[in-house]
């Protein structure tokens, strides 16, 4: 023991800038250490942190103890005097051993008698982070002053070890919302696969169909060309014919090339694939809408615009197994965001009621076709979008999840547990919005997103 | 004369089709049908050499309407014809399908696969 009175705040002051300068809580620990090794002897050290959350001291770092002491000592502590000495914000010194020293003293199967013991509570603003506890086997090991010493430096180790924890948090924050961002773009890509092989057949009914139309025009072609030149050899061939020859032989060839029929048709398989085309840029158009990955600035957007392209470009995902009745309000105002993440929230709200009815239809044996309802309307300060459908609903228990991310109740592979956290962040935390939900497990769900148009 | 059941849920497919196989009405009698559950019907009432269907189509789909055929009528060749990507298609192809043909389809490889069909029917029928 080297304590001495004469350099006493020098000592202090040594302490101080020593502690001040640690950064992270190892070179914290190892600091606070040292420096009480320098003040006392001592054969035992545990440092317990405090969970609020779970009402649980944890044993960060040890001396003396072995791994089983550790654990027993940890999993005791509550009940034992670093609780007591949690609970009263109280340094708790023992000078001798007494009757749970004894008690412990078995439990630990230690030949040695723990004497003194003494447990300092670690404080910053009033909130007890942890206890700091030191034991003897000698009687009365720690004098007052090397009490005040060492309540010293643990204080100033409790305002270090605050400082450090609320950084890390800090930088766990600005991780986490890192996390999200990314996220986003991993859910839209994801998104945009699923869709990807559903757009192409999309596109390809259209294409089969004009297609089959234009192979069905080329042989119209052939035959009303070969009609108009039997009338050309008619016309040429006048002189020989009588008009009620030639009427005979036109009557025939119209019978025999189906005039009639090439009439009829042609007609209507030219507007049925200018209608294949009309789709088929349509899609292609919302595509592009929903592609704009690079653009960073805010726009005005048309939710019932958005709502319709979503509807559209799903349509090989639902039109199976669902039937999707939009109701939009004709006068709804536009709102000022980021078209693409708002398009991206709103498409996964569909892509779910489609995925909670598919799992509906595969265990109810009666429920072959669901039926999905969104609707807009709005006051005077919100417009409101609401996604009714009668899938699978969402389990009680599951409801205060859902939008947690990598929370999903797919099997593995199929949910990333993504959509609703990413759809929560943009709606709730980007732009002020809100969304609820009702639910009933095997009826349907509800969703209702608020978003401002101020 | 080759009996020839069309299945589809697009009705712009069907009609399309029916168009261009009147041309080809003296070796094509050709039936349609818009849901796979209409295919059932006609299929437990005719028989026919080859059938040809969509694969995606609510309640009866292309898969469990060939699974039906293939019960019954176990002489006819099973045409899939789908919009979706090979790599997906495969799958189906085992045991369902003699054949599946990835839209668009031209009219003249229809006509082609129909009368090879015709021609190497028994072949078709061993696989």
């Amino acid at each position: 023991m080297n304590y001495n009175h004469t350099n006493f705040f020098d000592k202090y002051k040594d302490f101080a800038t020593k502690l001040v300068v640690c950064n992270d809580l190892r070179s914290l620990f190892g600091t606070v250490d040292k420096l009480v090794n320098e003040i006392c002897d001592y054969e035992y050290m545990v440092l317990y942190y405090y969970t609020p959350h779970s009402d649980r001291l944890i044993a960060v770092t040890t001396k003396g103890l072995t791994k089983e002491e550790r654990f027993i000592a940890q999993k005791t502590a509550m009940q034992r005097a670093p609780g007591r000495c949690l609970r009263a914000k109280e340094i708790i010194y023992i000078k001798e051993a007494d009757s749970e020293a004894y008690e412990l003293q078995n439990k630990f199967v230690k030949p040695t008698l723990l004497n003194s013991r003494l447990y300092i509570p670690l404080i910053n603003n009033n909130q007890v982070l942890g206890v700091y506890s030191l034991a003897s086997t000698k009687v009365d090991n720690f004098s007052d002053e090397v009490i005040n010493a060492i309540s010293f430096i643990t204080n100033i180790a409790a305002v270090i070890y605050k400082k450090i924890i609320d950084t890390r948090d800090l930088g766990r924050i600005n991780k986490r919302l890192e996390e999200i961002n990314r996220n986003f773009f991993s859910q839209k890509l994801q998104s945009i696969g699923q869709l990807a092989a559903g757009i192409a057949h999309e596109i390809n009914t259209p294409l089969q169909y004009i297609n089959d139309n234009l192979d069905f025009l080329e042989h119209s072609y052939e035959a009303l060309s070969n009609f108009a030149s039997s009338i050309y050899d008619l016309i040429n061939d006048w002189e020989t014919y009588n008009w009620s020859d030639a009427r005979n032989i036109i009557k025939r060839n119209i019978k025999e090339t189906d005039i009639d029929f090439f009439l009829s048709e042609i007609p209507v398989a030219i507007s049925q694939s200018q209608d294949g085309i009309l789709k088929i840029s349509k899609i292609i158009n919302t595509i592009k809408n929903f592609s704009q990955v690079g653009i960073k600035e805010q726009s005005f957007l048309n939710i019932n615009r958005t709502l319709e392209d979503v509807v559209l470009i799903t349509r090989n995902e639902w039109k199976k197994v669902a039937d999707v009745n939009l109701i939009l309000h004709n006068d709804l105002p536009v709102i000022y965001c980021y078209a693409d993440e708002v398009n991206q929230v709103l498409l996964q709200f569909l892509l779910n009621s489609i995925d909670a009815i598919k799992e509906k239809i595969q265990i109810d044996k009666d429920y072959t076709f669901g039926k999905i309802e969104i609707s807009t309307c709005f006051d005077d300060k919100y417009i409101v979008i609401q996604f009714v459908d009668d899938g699978i609903g969402i389990q009680e228990k599951h409801l205060d999840k859902i939008f947690d991310p990598f929370f999903t109740t797919k099997p593995p592979g199929k949910g990333t547990g993504q959509g609703l956290a990413v759809a929560h962040n943009v709606i709730c935390s980007k732009l002020g919005g809100d969304i609820f939900v009702s639910s009933n497990y095997l009826k349907g769900t509800e969703f209702i997103i608020k978003l401002s148009f101020e | 004369m080759a009996n020839v059941l069309f299945v589809d849920d697009e009705e712009f497919i069907l009609l399309g089709l029916k168009r261009l196989v009147k041309s080809a009405s003296d070796v094509i009698d050709a039936e349609f049908a818009t849901s796979g559950k209409e295919a059932l019907d006609k299929i437990a009432t005719k028989n026919f050499d080859i059938i040809i269907t969509d694969l995606y189509m609510p309640e009866i789909d292309g898969v469990k309407l060939l699974e039906f055929a293939k019960e019954t009528q176990p002489n006819a060749i099973r045409i899939m014809m789908t919009g979706h990507f090979n790599s997906e298609i495969e799958k189906f192809k085992n045991g369902f399908a003699h054949i599946v043909l990835s839209k668009p389809v031209s009219y003249k490889m229809l006509l082609n696969t129909i009368s090879d069909c015709l021609s190497k029917k028994e072949e078709l029928l061993q696989q």
